[in-house]
């Protein structure tokens, strides 16, 4: 017969001929030995694909795969920015509520509620008095706010979506007039620190706002400020590190507020002190 | 919604997961690809045909959101992993050596096009028949025998180039 063609003999290979058809190439093969160094090439490198791809079923399945497959509805694998989220710590990011991006923190176990700005704050404004804030020392607290510190330093303040309100150019002075009349931002320019932008968040269910601060001394590093109200007494400011952060958090006339960095607590504390002294100033 | 559909979906997923990083030769896009698969399957559950095969109908899904999303020009072509994977390591050079050659045919695996390594993935590597693979693809099977063996011819043609080449480069390093 005449030498048979790719398709045919793949076809052969692949036992995929009848019997009449299988017995010609089988008979071509005997008397043809460039024919026969062709199927074994074409055989070869089928085994080489096979190899490559096995490789893959010895991985273990990411359990976001196992949670579609039962049929999870809460994670979504186009949510990159969660994913994004998840890398760096924080629990989950989502998008929603207009324009704006928040965050929700699922793993956290405190009750929060962020406000910025002293006397009063915009959000109280608009949403009901939320439940008192729970100690600022609760670890999943702390764990998240690190997060999202992490994020915003690791990420950098300019990735599109990330903050805001921006701190500066048209934009961040459109944004900015979306904040109250009373906001009051702490001026750290004695530290050293710069405001670069703010950013709001959702804290299990609750609007919060991050602000955050970049110095370029690397000693003192960049930081974030939260603030939120509380029912609770004042109490002077305490400190606690956890992993690279140091934190600092402390109760004042009706406001819960936080600073987390990797710098020093001392400088922190200092911070907090002027913190505290600018919003005593304003009210 | 049966349970046994999702364990039947659990189970299946290092096939489809193979299978996805075979179409779109990136990690993430598989993983994406996968989970967007068991998405679909699962508001579609009523479709699948008890006694039929659930992996070719799984494989259709799959297909048929990769090419809606290359039709879409929703695919970003991402890096592929298996450049970096082998740096850095300890193992042992023939271990090495053979993590690069299914490196290469990986890298020749994706550059035929879309619906030949359609064929080509699910003939040779998962076993299907030319008539399920033409279920799959919902071509005819004459479509499939000429695409697997397009597939076929140009993924050999590019490994035994590979070849010639590193055997040149060796010869070249050895003089």
């Amino acid at each position: 017969m005449q030498q048979p063609s790719d398709e045919t003999l793949i076809a052969y290979l692949d036992g995929e001929l009848d019997a009449a058809a299988r017995g010609e190439v089988s008979a071509a093969l005997e008397n043809d030995p460039q024919l026969r160094d062709r199927a074994s090439a074409l055989t070869d490198s089928a085994a080489l694909l096979r190899a490559a791809m096995d490789e893959t079923l010895r991985e273990d399945v990411p359990q976001r795969l196992i949670d579609a497959a039962r049929g999870l509805p809460e994670r979504s694998v186009i949510d990159l920015v969660a994913e994004r989220a998840r890398r760096m710590g924080v629990a989950r990011l989502q998008q929603n509520w207009g324009t704006r991006r928040f965050w929700t923190g699922a793993a956290v176990a405190a009750s929060l509620c962020l406000m910025v700005g002293a006397g009063g704050g915009y959000f109280a404004a608009q949403q009901p008095v939320p439940a008192p804030v729970q100690q600022a020392s609760n670890p999943s607290y702390f764990d998240n706010i690190a997060g999202y510190h992490r994020l915003l330093i690791n990420a950098g303040i300019n990735e599109q979506g990330l903050v805001d309100v921006p701190a500066n150019g048209d934009e961040g002075r459109k944004n900015i007039q979306k904040l109250p009349a009373n906001f009051h931002l702490p001026n750290l320019k004695n530290w050293g620190l710069t405001f670069d932008g703010a950013r709001y968040l959702i804290v299990e269910g609750q609007p919060a706002t991050q602000l955050f601060y970049v110095s370029q001394d690397k000693k003192l590093g960049s930081i974030t400020m939260v603030v939120g109200s509380t029912a609770k007494a004042d109490t002077p400011v305490l400190s606690e590190r956890r992993d690279d952060m140091n934190f600092v958090y402390w109760r004042h006339a009706g406001h819960a507020y936080a600073l987390v960095g990797a710098a020093d607590v001392n400088a922190l504390r200092s911070i907090a002190k002027d913190i505290v002294a600018q919003i005593n100033a304003a009210t | 919604m049966s349970q046994s559909f999702n364990d039947q979906l659990i189970a299946l997923l290092p096939r489809l997961r193979r299978f996805a990083r075979g179409m779109t030769g990136a990690a993430a896009a598989a993983d994406d690809l996968v989970q967007a698969a068991c998405e679909r399957a699962l508001s579609r559950s009523h479709q699948f045909q008890e006694g039929t095969r659930f992996d070719s109908w799984m494989f259709r899904i799959m297909q048929t959101i990769w090419i809606d999303q290359i039709r879409a020009r929703d695919v970003r072509k991402e890096e592929h992993e298996d450049a970096a994977e082998f740096l850095g390591t300890d193992a042992p050079a023939r271990q090495i050596e053979a993590r690069i050659r299914l490196g290469e045919v990986r890298a020749a695996l994706n550059t035929i096009p879309a619906e030949q390594r359609a064929a080509l993935l699910l003939v040779t590597v998962e076993g299907l028949s030319y008539k399920e693979a033409a279920q799959v693809a919902q071509v005819p099977v004459g479509t499939i025998m000429s695409r697997l063996a397009r597939a076929r011819v140009a993924l050999e043609e590019r490994l035994g180039a590979g070849s010639d080449r590193r055997r040149s480069l060796d010869n070249a390093a050895a003089k």
